[in-house]
């Protein structure tokens, strides 16, 4: 039997896992297995379906592997060599900047890939004088300042130590379908006595092996949060050892709490009060209690103080710095490379926030964009107002995407550079639930005239003449000068087993001490009020487009469009082995709301507001509440409805983020 | 169950199809019909009943009716209860796509034979798990061996799977619990017994 | 239900098959009974039969391994049907050429008969599957007596020169009986979503019912008129939808299914409980 070879790496894909890899491949370079890599402790001996849909995406048919251009007529893509494509893109986007200024240029990366490597495309834009860039994410961040302005820092404990929790409270998270070693873990408390609630408006396959499921109208969660606050606290039960040395701004929160009796909050969220009561008696008391907060939670103009009244809860029942307690939202603790030697920023750079690419396409002037750049993302599907975002990408001079297959957004552009995988470059990825850096290994050539992005930059640079010392033939090097100073592993070390180079204990905050402005927890954050002027204190502010808002008269729904384990947005969903298996493409309607409009079962439904109009097969869901609507979100493939035609492009409370959960509809049959 | 098979945790399983994928990547059955499947049960989670997963394959039965239709004998069950196919001996005839009453034969119209679940016999031959049980990222499928026999909650009748009677399949189950869903599980299964 | 693709030849080779060994039989009867000349009709059904046998070797994935067949025997009804289908062929093929040769041979008659109504017996067994839930009951024996059925009209009207036996209403009429069994076990079967979205399923009492007139009630009437030739091709086309019905209206339960009705159980269950 001739030799197969185990190669060692790492999947980076936007997720929580980020899991340790081992792909074995034949002779012929065929994969013949992968397996999780045992030596990654969070995520151990396995993958999940979508690491195990690799063996597919990468010799799939429909994979890119030539540079392709628009064809004259403009209805689909001519193949091209490198030389004759690249040549073309760099007089053209030299052109645009000498009209109109290197500004006039978009440059977007999305979140499609990770890897330290991926900086290196601005080698060339800082050289090339500088473009229009984005600023902020669609995802997580109002959390992550959340937890930064209450905490001082993004950590949490070892996913390990789940185990050891006696209550899990999870809320707006879902990781049945989105952490599914996470929820391992959480099983396995479970299985030794530990309670799981999970607070979420619909019902999901978390909520189905919960012992308590609360499901409050979308939106209302810092009422919620803070009516358990002022139960705990009125029963005693807050922590007042800790409070006394770890708070700050103890008080004013206290006073705050004055307004969300139990009544209020029960009308606010529309859940029933013994089940708030239950919930609060039973989180203070049950030690020790772990409360994990999905990015769900804040996807919506309200969400950093929403996440800080959550996040407050672990430090008001003294669960912090203890094991198999603490607040759970993301861990930074493996961001700790240096930053890739890059040309100094030039002045003319300029940027928008990334939840409102289709406002400024429109609109920016001084100059308007002209070209665009767009690599690791699929904008024209995901982002909030897509149609709009369409409209305006078609509208450019020149748009180049770098993609492994043909998406919405790689269909609008006039070139289309096929993009690596991940087995086909080597880079180090960092994580965002676990601790641990790890190595990805090139596992296999890259096939066709498939060139890694960094090949892409190294190559452009060099035909406008720019400085290509940022690009060293040999990577190795390059990624092992970015360790940090003061580690003592070399690279070899990390080849062999992902390592935690934080220097955190596997205990966040045991050694209570908080990179806040106090030092302490803070309750009271004028830090919060400087920067993003919100009320110091948290409190709850229905949303704009909320279960209370008066938009509600014409739209009376609030859409959710949640993720599933079938994909990572929209990638892996072109593939027949995950569509095999995948959640049908169905608008989730409660029974109410479908009696009341007419729609029947599988029948095709109308989805509108001001924004946009979709269509797609309904599906009468009892899990849902009343009010509340869902579809996935992700879909790109012909025929798909998209969700973005309805979305807002809203902007976080704080730090820049997309609102995506804020949308009001009314369905109909159609 | 007395022999080689597989345990379901339907508590811990989530419907995923890691599994599908991973038998499809062991066994080379890229292009063709998966061996496994999985069959979500009361997915928009309508009140009257549990929501949960069941995730299929071959069940290597202790009276297998493949085996016992089979007319040029291309089934035989191994010692330690592993149903295997002998593909050289098959006809193509088909009929044990008709006999099996949990639709597990798949039939491979461009080479006219049948093929399916193994339970991953040389891997489990060399001490390894198949494929399946190794990929399940939540542990909630398991191998179980005459050896290793299944635990005293496990129960071989659970709603949505065809009654074991006729063939006796190596399958078994654990009850998957939860909030709703584990009340629901039991008045559903005493439906059953009626 | 079993997604057979192929479903077509399955119908014509059993189809055949049974119109063959249905003749061979009942010449046999008429021949040994009434000592109508069997000769001819015992050709004919020869014919039918190497037709049918040799389309169902084309039915296979792998035709040349089509003699491990018989490795089978005792275990495997498919086996049996096998071993006894080379057998039935090979004692009609004999009493046919007995037969032409002029020579009385009541024992190779009775042996072509005896081994074709055998040979049409184990084409029952065969279907007779826990899983196959159209196939339960009666449905194993029409195979019998929709063969004899249609064998005793085409045998008759072509050696008994106008002649009706009551043998011919009698097979005819036990055929009917045992049918009706069958349409009634179907017809009492509620629909699941599955057979909803089946075209075969949704027409199945038009498809039950044209076999039952065709083959019974139409050739009943017509010999009851004394027009038995033309009840041959009726009977023929009552055959053939017999065949194409059994397979059509086929119902394997499969865990698929066995959801299917699980959840129409949950569903009818939340109906009863409020809240």
């Amino acid at each position: 039997m001739p030799p197969l070879r185990t190669v060692r790496t790492v999947c980076p894909r936007n997720c929580y896992c980020t899991c340790g890899m081992l792909v074995t491949l034949d002779e012929h370079d065929r994969i013949r297995s992968i397996d999780g890599d045992p030596e990654n402790p969070a995520t151990g001996g396995h993958v999940c379906l979508k690491g195990l849909s690799y063996a597919r995406r990468v010799t799939c048919a429909d994979r890119l592997l030539t540079p392709l251009r628009r064809k004259p007529s403009g209805a689909g893509f001519d193949r091209v060599g490198w030389d004759e494509a690249l040549g073309e893109i760099a007089a053209r986007l030299t052109r645009v900047r000498d009209a109109h200024g290197p500004q006039a240029v978009l440059y977007y990366e999305g979140s499609g890939s990770h890897g330290a490597l991926g900086a290196l495309s601005m080698a060339f834009w800082r050289q090339f004088g500088g473009c229009t860039a984005t600023y902020g994410d669609l995802c997580w961040p109002a959390g992550l300042e959340a937890t930064r302005l209450t905490y001082g820092d993004n950590r949490h404990n070892h996913p390990a130590l789940t185990v050891q929790s006696r209550f899990i409270l999870l809320w707006g998270h879902n990781p049945a379908e989105t952490n599914v070693h996470q929820w391992r873990l959480i099983l396995d408390a479970q299985a030794r006595g530990a309670r799981v609630v999970v607070v979420d408006p619909r019902q999901t396959d978390s909520t189905d092996a919960a012992d308590v499921h609360l499901q409050p109208r979308p939106g209302t969660d810092a009422a919620l949060a803070l009516g358990l606050a002022r139960l705990i606290v009125e029963a005693g039960l807050h922590d007042a050892a800790f409070l006394g040395a770890h708070a700050h701004g103890f008080e004013e929160y206290r006073q705050r709490l004055d307004a969300f009796p139990i009544d209020r909050v029960s009308a606010i969220t529309g859940l029933e009060s013994e089940s708030i009561r239950a919930l609060a008696l039973e989180y203070a008391r049950t030690k020790p209690a772990l409360l994990i907060a999905g990015f769900g939670l804040q996807r919506h103009s309200r969400a950093g103080q929403t996440m800080r009244t959550v996040a407050l809860l672990p430090a008001l029942t003294g669960n912090v710095g203890v094991a198999g307690g603490g607040w759970q939202y993301a861990n930074l603790a493996s961001h700790c490379l240096r930053p890739l030697p890059l040309p100094p920023e030039p002045p003319a750079s300029r940027a928008f926030p990334v939840s409102q690419v289709a406002r400024h396409l429109e609109t920016l002037d001084a100059p308007p964009i002209r070209a665009a750049w767009i690599e690791r993302g699929n904008p024209a599907s995901q982002n909030p107002a897509a149609p709009r975002l369409r409209a305006a990408l078609s509208r450019l001079g020149l748009l180049v995407v770098v993609d492994q297959f043909m998406t919405p957004t790689a269909e609008l552009a006039h070139y289309v550079l096929p993009a690596k995988t991940l087995f086909e470059e080597e880079d180090l990825v960092t994580a965002y639930w676990h601790p641990y850096l790890q190595w990805r290994a090139k596992v296999l050539a890259p096939p066709g005239d498939v060139r890694p992005e960094s090949d892409i930059w190294r190559a452009m640079c060099e035909r406008l003449g720019f400085d290509t010392r940022y690009f060293p033939a040999d990577r190795e090097t390059l990624l092992r000068g970015l360790l940090p100073e003061d580690c003592a592993c070399t690279l070899e070390d990390l080849k062999a087993r992902p390592l935690d180079l934080s220097g955190h204990g596997d205990v966040a905050f045991a050694d209570r001490r908080f990179p806040t402005p106090s030092g302490q927890v803070e309750f009271s954050s004028d830090e919060a009020a400087a920067l993003w002027g919100v009320d110091p204190v948290p409190d709850y502010v229905p949303l704009d487009e909320g279960a209370d808002a008066p938009a509600r008269a014409r739209y009376p729904l609030q859409l959710l469009s949640c993720k599933t384990r079938d994909r990572i947005h929209s990638q892996f969903g072109n593939l027949d082995w995950v569509r095999e298996v995948e959640r049908p493409h169905v608008l989730d309607i409660h029974p109410d709301d479908a009696k009341a409009r007419g729609i029947a079962d599988g029948s095709r439904a109308a989805v509108w507001n001001d924004r946009g109009r979709i269509e797609l097969v309904a599906r009468v869901t009892p899990g849902l509440r009343p009010g509340v609507v869902h579809m996935l979100e992700g879909w790109c493939h012909a025929g798909d409805p998209d969700v973005n035609a309805l979305t807002a492009e809203g902007i976080t409370d704080m730090n820049h983020g997309a609102t995506f959960y804020e949308c009001l509809v009314e369905v109909a049959r159609a | 169950m007395s022999g080689a098979g597989f345990l379901l945790d339907l508590h811990r399983c989530v419907g995923c199809g890691a599994c599908v994928l991973a038998c499809r990547i062991e066994n080379d059955r890229a292009e063709l019909a998966a061996w496994r499947r999985v069959l979500p049960l009361n997915l928009r989670r309508h009140p009257g009943g549990p929501t949960y997963f069941l995730s299929v394959a071959c069940h290597h039965c202790e009276q297998p009716a493949c085996l016992k239709g089979c007319p040029s004998g291309a089934y035989e069950k191994r010692a330690d209860g592993i149903v295997v196919h002998r593909e050289e001996r098959c006809l193509g005839c088909r009929y044990c796509e008709m006999t099996c009453p949990f639709g597990t034969p798949r039939y491979d119209a461009a080479r006219g034979v049948i093929s399916k679940c193994h339970l991953c016999a040389p891997r489990v031959d060399a001490g390894r798990l198949p494929a399946c049980v190794a990929a399940c990222p939540t542990e909630a499928l398991r191998l179980v061996t005459a050896s290793t026999p299944p635990t005293g909650e496990a129960t071989v009748r659970v709603p949505g799977f065809t009654d074991p009677a006729s063939c006796r399949p190596s399958l078994a189950f654990l009850a998957p619990a939860g909030m709703r869903r584990a009340g629901l599980f039991r008045s559903l299964e005493e439906g059953l017994k009626r | 239900m079993s997604a057979r693709t192929g479903h077509g030849s399955l119908v014509t080779f059993t189809g055949l098959a049974i119109a063959g060994a249905g003749l061979v039989a009942a010449s046999a009867y008429f021949g040994l009974i009434h000592g109508l000349p069997s000769a001819w009709t015992m050709v004919a059904g020869t014919g039918l039969m190497a037709a049918g046998l040799i389309i169902s070797l084309g039915h296979l994935g792998q035709m040349r391994r089509a003699a491990l067949a018989a490795r089978g025997a005792g275990r495997s009804a498919l086996s049996n049907e096998a071993l006894l289908a080379a057998l039935a062929l090979g004692a009609a093929a004999m009493a046919a050429a007995v037969g032409l040769s002029g020579s009385d041979a009541p024992f190779a008659v009775a042996a072509a008969g005896a081994a074709n109504a055998a040979f049409l017996v184990s084409i029952g067994l065969v279907y007779r599957l826990p899983g196959q839930l159209t196939w339960q009951g009666f449905s194993a024996v029409t195979p019998l007596t929709g063969g004899l059925a249609f064998g005793a009209i085409t045998a008759q009207a072509a050696v008994a020169s106008g002649d009706v036996y009551l043998a011919t209403l009698l097979f005819i009429g036990i055929d009917a009986l045992l049918f009706s069994q069958r349409w009634r076990a179907i017809a009492g079967m509620a629909f699941s979503e599955r057979m909803l979205a089946d075209p075969w399923h949704v027409r199945r009492t038009p498809l039950l019912a044209a076999r039952f007139f065709l083959l019974d009630v139409v050739p009943f009437f017509m010999l009851a008129g004394v027009a038995s030739p033309l009840a041959i091709p009726v009977a023929a086309a009552g055959l053939a939808l017999d065949r194409f019905g059994f397979y059509a209206l086929a119902l394997q339960h499969t865990t698929e299914r066995e959801i299917e009705e699980t959840e129409a159980r949950i569903t009818a269950a939340g109906r009863a409980a409020p809240g």
